[in-house]
């Protein structure tokens, strides 16, 4: 992936298109993730491919890896993308109301997803409660303030629960920078 | 709020921030050692997690992305970066002093030298396109209006100067600018077509290390009333996500 994305960052196309293919499920996969509507996410992981092409001359390798890149600007993209639309869409008593469903099914989504693998087992080692505030967060696209309301539980509880299930998963992976 | 920001990293690298808080934590961090490492480190972990969703997209997407990869202008490398200064050369940064001090300077013929051959012919059909427009962007003081505001690398805008040159014709612009205000390493400044229908993305640009701007930019369509300028993340927005920096009527 990296070396085609480096390829690209002179202009290549070809190496763009060989970059896709390397990375288009990556990207497709999260967006969807966070979007969950099958056109919209299609149509927000082509403007992610768009900005990737155009950002290309500018990926340092010296600042990251190519995935983490990747993955910050289409999770950033689509987690944006919701955010609008909600905005445009009336906040009222309904959207309140539906949101602890639309948790369970993120919850849901995700244990079933990854009942198998690296992430899934990484996963296990959290508390219930770190787990779930990091899927809202990262899966479920919102703002820890947002998962505090859900919850009901303290907003500064929430960013401790997301910052030490973060430490426990990036100690599971093995992440250095 | 500052003591504060410290504890942000995590919620930052999950995008689990409002955008105010956002864009706090990105003037911080860069200058925060600590902060900047775990950044990068919960950005890995972020990916990781990415990594435990992958769905292949439909078919058909992969050949609208090329085709308009095709179409689109990359951005172009930071001038610090040794490739790009060796390729742009030093007389081609002189230059744009004088390009944005003036676009008289660029019609009477001041040297577009170097770079590539056919950014500068698209530079000079643009100047000299017969509809071309030429609109300077005036600071709004959008900063400084914000009591509220802990932004530490937000200085005076007014000792910018900022044009943008516009042929519908062409379908393409051009923004000129000087003494722009260095942004965070996740940051970019976007240009909007600013229309009744309200601001449409026009453009991503970063400054040079000295503040200047010297960007082509393709445009499908539109027709704007006026040009605005924001901050947004590197990726850019579809919608302004923070207040105009620069704005100018057609």
């Amino acid at each position: 992936m990296q070396a085609a994305l480096l390829r690209s960052g002179r202009g290549d196309e070809a190496a763009f298109a060989e970059f896709y293919d390397s990375a288009a499920g990556f990207v497709y996969g999260i967006v969807l993730k966070v979007i969950k509507d099958p056109a919209m996410s299609e149509e927000v992981s082509q403007e992610v491919f768009l900005d990737l092409w155009k950002l290309a001359p500018r990926f340092e390798p010296s600042k990251g890896s190519v995935k983490g890149w990747v993955s910050t600007i289409a999770h950033r993209k689509a987690v944006d993308r919701v955010r609008s639309e909600q905005s445009r869409r009336n906040r009222d008593e309904q959207d309140l109301r539906d949101r602890p469903r639309d948790y369970d099914v993120v919850v849901e989504t995700v244990t079933q997803r990854m009942e198998y693998g690296d992430v899934a087992v990484a996963l296990e080692t959290l508390t219930d409660t770190q787990r779930e505030a990091v899927t809202l967060a990262y899966y479920g696209g919102h703002t820890y303030r947002e998962v505090a309301a859900m919850l009901a539980v303290p907003e500064g509880t929430i960013k401790t629960r997301i910052r030490d299930g973060l430490i426990k998963l990036r100690d599971q992976f093995g992440v250095t920078a | 709020m500052t003591a504060d920001l410290h504890h942000l990293a995590a919620a930052y690298a999950l995008n689990a921030l409002s955008t105010r808080e956002r864009r706090a934590f990105e003037a911080h961090y860069p200058d925060c050692g600590i902060c900047g490492r775990e950044v990068a480190e919960f950005r890995e972990t972020a990916a990781a997690l990415a990594e435990g969703v992958v769905v292949e997209p439909p078919e058909a997407m992969r050949a609208r992305v090329l085709a308009q990869v095709s179409q689109t202008r990359q951005l172009h490398r930071p001038v610090t970066d040794i490739g790009a200064t060796r390729r742009r050369g030093g007389q081609w940064k002189r230059g744009l002093v004088g390009l944005a001090a003036g676009l008289l300077l660029v019609v009477g013929g001041v040297a577009v030298a170097s770079r590539s051959g056919a950014d500068q012919t698209e530079f000079a059909a643009l100047v000299e396109a017969p509809d071309a427009i030429v609109t300077a962007l005036d600071p709004t003081n959008a900063g400084s209006t914000d009591p509220s505001s802990t932004d530490p690398s937000s200085t005076d805008p007014g000792q910018a100067t900022v044009q943008v040159i516009w042929s519908a014709e062409l379908g393409t612009l051009a923004v000129l600018a000087s003494g722009l205000d260095e942004l965070g390493q996740d940051e970019t400044y976007a240009l909007w077509l600013l229309s009744e229908a309200g601001p449409v993305p026009a453009g991503l640009f970063i400054p040079s290390e000295t503040g200047e701007v010297h960007e082509l930019q393709v445009l499908g369509s539109g027709e704007p009333t006026g040009w605005g300028i924001t901050i947004e993340p590197v990726g850019g927005s579809d919608a302004p996500t923070t207040e105009v920096l620069y704005a100018g009527s057609v």
